[in-house]
């Protein structure tokens, strides 16, 4: 191998794709002579060889690089397995397991926070989406500028740059969003009926939930006790734990470029001649969007819904840039993963943070598998 | 009355779009502001909107450090390299979901939808014992070489549901004429996925080059440090006073190529979103 | 179609072979300016360098440093080192805070990676096991300048052996603003116990009914939105006299010292933010030192008294210090007999792993690295205060605000070490703290919660 790292990475490549090449024939040759032992058609044959060669670097890769690591973890779920103390793993058998489920609150109090950030948070994420796309789709100038400004903060992602920035545009006082609902309000006081209203039920929702997590409702009752908020309230945001979801919701809806572009694709893939159709019939702009633009881009949503669901129960970065060196109410916002972070790298217990993967795994796989099963209750395709 | 109401619409619909702009890009001019300002102005809370004397010292004396340069090329270098293999896999495997009929696909095909619900920390420990074991730590070979394997679900079925739309027929008759399958996915069908290409390639870019946590872990030394890790290197919780200045101008000169190739890339993967047949 | 991309792929294979050939003199850098003789260490004493002719490579990993102190590092330091051992090189490593606790993970669960490792204060025990055993190397026995090491070298020991040197020390000071003070009717200085921090802090606490948030606290203990930082609470707790542990090992949060002191964080929340339910908005976040002055405005960044390290303080050379007063924490002698004043310091420290083949030669490095000039000059690099006693002079001795410091330091720093389970303890705190401010709990819930849920994390 050479020295240089430029070329020891090239020449890796190459050596790679040797080895892929390689290893697809072989995959290839090994289904074709399964394949004819079965008896089937040459053409069969043909499609088998065809097959699995085209899709070997994914098996192979799946194998090597998934496989392998994924039998490690799930031995180290059955250990005590502590990367940093020198002993070596022992067997525990099911103990992880019958802990995390049965026994830790903290993990108990992660599935309720992440379950309100999907509940609440993706439908939000998606519905600003849609709304965007929708948008975008009328004929204007400039359009490709705020297709550019609505994706740039997935481009952007979450760096200490923007990180501090949000910090900034979150604080109560002088944050600018905050400076935003004062000025709204200002301007239309009867908006601060709606502004503590809704501040109101947020806070008593989450509540509740933060109630569940730790099964005493003291927070709730105080909330009940004060009453209905004062005349200057606005939001705290990144400041108290009645806010911590909500300020990771607002990051997850400015991250909702990618699922606008999906959505404006799908807009656009309606032919025009279906609406002009309505509206020589006399249909309107809502109506319109309902009977129209919304069961065709039913397909559109699913997979927004099916990726952005995984996603969001995978959700970690926006807390861990918001939150992780503000420890008093990370508690109130900890996600699965994030959980799952926190014991395999701040507690290192690798066995335990282990089996956690595996119980996060489980549950996404159970709610994606529903979701294709109820897809064919309210999903239209290939309906023109 | 109803003759302004074209009008009146379009205003409306102008204020919210600039609205939503102002919300989502804000970041980012406050990171341009501040990337301008000098070190003492950068010194108070809150948002200062705009530098009292915009100054480009951050940007030339950037430009003037090696450590700098030399993670731009890298980055640049390890994205390239990177997706050349990526990119070719990945339509390798999409036509073999999308056009071929064989046993298993299937069950491969759930397989590969099921890896994008791991959670990627689980991975972590155990594929970085496998890299040691490999002696590749403190090389690019674990950033680049596993995309070659056709890293990427979401990709994937991305390209897959394009290939899906082409007509069958197409493929029919080119075995009528004695082509194989290799000849079919190069000249046939990879030419006519052309945009959702550009959008795949367009998705892992922006991903290979705001890695931080893989490049931290296998490139051990600043000189094959890619960018996002080298900004995360300028910010250092023990100085007295963090130069904010240079820490804005690295990252906003991470985000120009970014910016840049979304921008020409915008059209494609706008033609390109089909996702009709998701039964798979 | 098909010629065009293989001519297009050979040209990037091609153009990035061309780069990289340009870039590599440049990556593989001589070290630059070695010039001089290093004259700032000592001539190596005569130590067996290791068979000769044996390449090896000593392998650090540092994670604070200026470029400055990597400069000096590679000129002075690694090159006199290398010539003393011929067949060594040394190769230091540029982490980042960000992401080290996976990339340490990845390092001890390969058992392989650098020999000496940058830690920080409360890692000695979570780390401590797969630490090697630098006694017989650093300890009394073999070498004679550890005596001079101050009560930071506490951090470098685990299970009472050392395993690494300590490079600085960082207490936590009260920073006071004495003009601020003044305009807001406190005519008596930095409080000196519990009941005059209370009414400081309603007293000099402002809240701007237009906006309902602070706009000025009047201390700010590490974490200005909370004030409910774990390590404000020790900080508060060690100034009582509190021991964490019992003579038998338990955790001693059930003492009388642990109550009063969350009793203190309440009440301190309270005397500054006024009751839970008023939801007052927290002081602005920014870039600059909550102390400091906005140039550009003239106005205030809103804190009166900060509780922190010096790193949250503004730069010495600002000229906000001439009404800055640096003292302790002085704890409550009015109620506790045992108070003492206490800086809380963090000590950041390099450590050699115990998976390293190269322990010996590690212990010659650090020994050159921590040489009475070279701790020095290592910390003057970053503007730190020395963890060795006798490297506390020249810019220590120039900068009043340094010299003040160490002062404090030596008299009444308290480390940040022999933490059983730092982060579990960590993680558990400041979930009860964090209950403590909304008022979800009362202090004496607050402490038994920890109690008991700390002796269940010992116990595993």
């Amino acid at each position: 191998m050479p020295e240089n790292p430029y070329l020891n990475v090239l020449v890796t490549a190459v050596l790679a794709v040797i080895f892929i090449v390689a290893s697809s024939y072989g995959l290839g040759f090994l289904a074709r002579a399964i394949v004819k032992l079965r008896g089937a058609s040459p053409k069969n044959q043909e499609n088998a060889f065809a097959g699995y060669f085209f899709a070997a670097p994914w098996i192979v890769g799946f194998i090597i690089f998934v496989i392998v690591p994924m039998a490690f973890s799930l031995y180290w779920s059955f250990t005590d397995y502590r990367v940093t103390s020198n002993e070596p793993a022992n067997w525990i058998g099911f103990k992880n397991y019958n802990d995390l489920l049965f026994n830790d609150d903290s993990f108990r109090a992660s599935i309720v926070n992440t379950l309100y950030l999907t509940v609440i948070g993706l439908p939000l994420q998606m519905a600003v989406a849609l709304f965007l796309a929708v948008l975008l789709n009328q004929k204007m100038h400039g359009e490709r500028i705020f297709r550019m400004a609505f994706y740039l903060p997935v481009i952007l992602g979450f760096n200490t740059a923007v990180l501090l920035c949000w910090r900034l545009m979150l604080n109560t006082g002088t944050g600018i969003i905050n400076q935003m609902i004062r000025a709204a309000i200002t301007a239309f006081p009867p908006l601060n009926y709606v502004n503590r209203a809704v501040i109101y039920i947020q806070e008593l929702t989450t509540a509740v939930f933060l109630g569940i997590n730790t099964g005493k409702f003291n927070l709730l009752t105080k909330l009940l006790e004060a009453g209905f908020p004062a005349d200057n309230r606005v939001p705290l945001w990144v400041q108290s734990p009645l806010w911590t979801k909500m300020s990771v919701i607002l990051l997850m809806i400015w991250g909702c470029g990618a699922m606008m572009l999906i959505f404006l694709a799908g807009l656009n893939n309606i032919p025009k001649e279906l609406h002009e159709a309505a509206e020589v019939d006399g249909a309107t702009g809502w109506q319109r969007f309902w009977k129209i633009s919304f069961p065709l881009l039913t397909p559109y949503i699913f997979y927004n819904l099916v990726v952005g669901m995984i996603s969001s129960l995978q959700i970690f970065e926006p807390i861990f840039v918001l939150y992780r060196d503000n420890q008093p109410i990370v508690s109130s916002t900890i996600s699965m993963v994030y959980y799952l972070w926190q014991k395999s790298f701040s507690h290192f217990e690798i066995g335990y943070g282990s089996a956690i993967s595996w119980v996060i795994l489980i549950i996404i796989l159970i709610v994606t598998v529903i979701q294709f099963k109820l897809q064919d209750r309210w999903v239209t395709y290939d309906v023109y | 009355m109803k003759r302004y109401l074209p009008m009146l619409r379009s205003i409306l619909l102008y204020t919210v779009l600039t609205g939503a702009t102002v919300m989502m890009s804000f970041p980012l001019f406050w990171m341009i502001s501040s990337s301008l300002k000098t070190l003492e102005e950068t010194n108070s809370p809150g948002i200062v909107w705009v530098p009292d004397n915009p100054t480009l010292t951050a940007y030339t004396s950037i430009f003037q450090n090696q450590d700098f340069l030399r993670s731009y090329f890298n980055s640049v270098f390890y994205v390239t390299l990177a997706m050349v293999g990526t990119l070719i896999s990945i339509a390798a495997v999409a036509y073999a979901f999308s056009r071929i009929e064989w046993p298993g696909k299937n069950i491969v095909f759930f397989l590969m939808l099921s890896t994008m619900m791991i959670p990627p920390q689980a991975l972590i420990v155990p594929q970085y014992v496998f890299f040691n074991k490999l002696d590749w730590i403190g090389t690019f070979n674990p950033l680049i070489i596993p995309g070659y394997f056709a890293g990427g679900a979401a990709m994937i079925f991305l390209l897959r549901q394009s290939m899906a739309q082409i007509p069958k027929e197409l493929d029919e008759s080119a075995f009528v004429d004695g082509a194989n399958h290799i000849q079919i996915w190069w000249e046939i069908i990879l030419p006519l996925v052309k945009a959702p290409l550009a959008t795949v390639a367009t998705f892992l870019f922006v991903g290979l080059w705001n890695s931080l946590l893989t490049p931290l872990m296998y490139l051990q030394t600043i000189d094959l440090y890619t960018l996002p890790v080298y900004v995360s290197t300028l910010y250092n919780i023990n100085n007295t006073v963090q130069q904010w200045p240079t820490i804005m101008t690295a990252a906003v000169l991470t985000t120009v190529p970014l910016i840049i190739v979304f921008f020409f890339a915008q059209r494609f993967i706008l033609e390109s979103v089909v996702v009709s047949g998701l039964k798979g | 179609m098909q010629k065009k991309m293989l001519a297009l792929l050979s040209i990037i294979i091609l153009a990035s072979l061309v780069l990289s050939a340009c870039g590599t003199p440049a990556a593989t850098e001589a070290p630059a300016a070695a010039t001089e003789a290093p004259s700032a260490t000592e001539a190596p004493a005569a130590t067996e360098a290791p068979a000769a002719g044996e390449a090896t490579t000593l392998k650090i990993y540092l994670l604070d440093y200026t470029p400055d102190t990597i400069e000096w590092l590679k000129s002075e330091i690694n090159p006199a080192f290398e010539a003393a051992h011929p067949g060594v090189t040394v190769e230091i490593t540029e982490g980042s805070w960000s992401g080290w606790d996976t990339t340490f993970s990845g390092f001890f669960a390969a058992g392989e990676g650098p020999d000496i490792i940058n830690l920080g204060s409360e890692m000695n025990t979570l780390y401590g096991e797969s630490l090697a055993d630098m006694d017989p190397y650093l300890g009394e026995g073999a070498w004679d300048e550890i005596s001079n090491f101050g009560p930071a070298l506490e951090n470098a020991k685990y299970d009472g052996k050392l395993r690494g040197l300590p490079i600085f020390t960082a207490p936590r000071y009260v920073f006071c603003r004495t003009d601020l003070m003044e305009a807001a009717g406190w005519a008596t200085g930095t409080p000196q116990n519990f009941a005059q921090w209370t009414e400081f802090a309603s007293t000099a606490s402002t809240i701007d009914p237009a906006t309902n948030s602070l706009t000025q606290q009047a201390l700010v203990p590490v974490d200005a939105a909370s004030m409910a930082d774990w390590q404000w609470w020790l900080l508060v707790y060690y100034s009582l006299g509190g021991e964490l542990y019992k003579a038998d090992g338990t955790p001693n949060f059930d003492s009388p010292e642990a109550l009063a002191a969350t009793q203190f964080l309440a009440d301190m929340r309270t005397a500054t933010y006024g009751p839970a339910a008023d939801a007052v908005g927290s002081l602005p976040t920014g870039q600059g030192s909550v102390i400091d002055v906005d140039d550009a405005t003239g106005k205030d960044n809103g804190a009166v008294c900060l509780a922190h390290s010096g790193w949250a303080a503004p730069a010495f050379d600002r000229p906000i210090w001439d009404n800055v007063t640096i003292e302790p924490f002085y704890g409550d002698p009015e109620n506790f007999p045992n108070s003492k004043p206490v800086v809380l310091a963090f000590n950041d420290w390099l450590a050699v792993a115990d998976y390293s083949p190269n322990k010996e030669l590690a212990a010659e490095w650090l020994k050159m690295a921590f040489s009475k000039e070279a701790n020095n000059k290592w910390n003057e690099t970053m503007g730190l205060i020395p963890a060795r006693n006798d490297s506390q002079y020249g810019y220590v001795a120039d900068s009043p605000q340094l010299q003040r410091e160490a002062e404090l330091a030596s008299q009444y720093g308290v480390g940040f070490a022999g933490i059983k389970e730092a982060a579990k303890l960590s993680t558990i705190m400041q979930d009860a703290l964090g209950k403590l401010i909304t008022e979800e709990l009362t202090p004496e819930e607050v402490v038994a919660k920890i109690q008991e849920e700390y002796i269940a994390a010992l116990g595993e």
